[in-house]
């Protein structure tokens, strides 16, 4: 057997190569890949926060403009006003839609709940009663709309609509009684984190 | 003692057999190929570490405006998080208006189309929307009749009737409860 300096030494080359292709190329270029996907992720992030900045203005006109509707239909007031505002509304409504106001009650065994449609997500305070009105059939339905469109935001159910025990006199009346629920913003200490649309 | 190798290795018989001279020059190619594969790797190295020094340059400035933007992206995600709950307090509290609308109009709408010989005695609904209408009737068709005006108020519900019973003078009276089952 005799010693073949070339192709000995063409295989020498061919270790050198493949030695820094493992040892030098192939771990610089893993790190350059690395080095590009932050750089991107870091573009992106940019675009999105010089986005998002682009939205300030617009945001806080529409924040302005969404308090100011809120404070209007006095879904911001405490849960005590909104119950006088409601039985304020309830009076108004008896005198101008010729309705008795025969009771109201605070609902037993549904004590002032968070409305929460998603687990961690409290939108609004719900302030539960029930309003008993005795009228005429259509009396009743215009104080229950009109209930409904009051200075405290409402949500009306009907419970439980009959006849009415007759009282001399008078004409064939109903009694109907509704769960009302009180719509009030939360305390801003209970005051959730939404995650944006 | 003098030792002699008989059998010498095919590299010592190649230096036996070479003059120095004649070694350089068949050494000359050979070295030159390795050069150049250590060359080649050396430039590699060169030009990986050329394109690292620049991404860390790149990076370090994009870390700058990052840092830069990150006061207003706070106040934009403030901003966004109140605007998207007050949003969503303005639609629950207009949804809460529209069910006011929903159901005045559905007892309306069930009082207002009562069929001849009909009247009602009671109403009655769950927070599931299930509702009981209670009446009376002199003709046990009407009764009937009632049954389908309510299940046409609302397609997507279920009118049944859950029961007829004589009642009054000589049973001429026909006590009636219908109920009315919204499927989610």
């Amino acid at each position: 057997m005799t010693f073949d300096l070339g192709r000995t030494s063409a295989f020498a080359a061919l270790l050198i190569v493949l030695a820094g292709y493992w040892l030098v190329f192939r771990p610089l270029e893993a790190t350059l890949a690395d080095r590009y996907a932050e750089l991107d992720v870091a573009r992106a992030s940019i675009e999105r926060r010089l986005a998002l900045a682009r939205r300030i203005s617009p945001l806080e006109r529409e924040r302005t403009e969404l308090e100011t509707q809120l404070r209007r239909t006095h879904a911001t007031v405490s849960g005590a006003e909104s119950v006088e505002r409601f039985l304020r509304d309830a009076a108004a409504v008896s005198a101008r839609d010729r309705v008795a106001v025969e009771s109201v009650a605070g609902a037993v065994g549904q004590p002032a709940v968070a409305v929460a449609r998603a687990p961690q997500a409290v939108i609004l305070d719900e302030l539960p009663l029930d309003i008993t009105l005795r009228g005429h059939y259509g009396d009743v339905i215009r104080a229950v709309r009109d209930l409904g469109n009051g200075q405290v935001p409402a949500r009306l159910t009907l419970a439980s609509l009959g006849v009415a025990d007759r009282r001399p006199g008078e004409r064939p009346n109903i009694n109907a009684t509704f769960h009302a629920t009180l719509l009030r913003e939360p305390d801003a200490a209970t005051l959730p984190r939404l995650h944006p649309l | 003692m003098i030792r002699f190798n008989y059998h010498p290795s095919p590299f010592e018989r190649f230096l036996d057999d070479t003059p120095a001279v004649a070694l350089f020059e068949r050494l000359r190619v050979p070295l030159a190929i390795i050069a150049a594969a250590l060359l080649g790797v050396a430039g590699t190295w060169s030009v990986e570490t050329q394109r690292m020094a620049q991404l860390e340059a790149q990076r370090a400035t994009l870390q700058v405006r990052l840092h830069a933007t990150a006061a207003g992206d706070d106040r934009a995600q403030r901003l966004l998080a109140d605007v998207t709950r007050l949003r969503a307090v303005r639609e629950r509290i207009a949804a809460g208006r529209r069910d006011v609308i929903v159901a005045t109009n559905t007892i309306a709408s069930i009082g207002n189309d009562l069929p001849p010989q009909t009247w009602l005695t009671a109403l009655g609904s769950t927070p599931a929307g299930d509702w009981t209408i209670g009446g009376r009737s002199t003709r046990v068709g009407e009764i009937g009749t009632m049954l389908r005006r309510v299940q046409s108020l609302d397609r997507g519900a279920t009118a049944r009737l859950i029961s007829i019973a004589a009642t009054g003078r000589a049973g001429r009276i026909l006590d009636f409860v219908i109920g009315w089952e919204r499927r989610p």
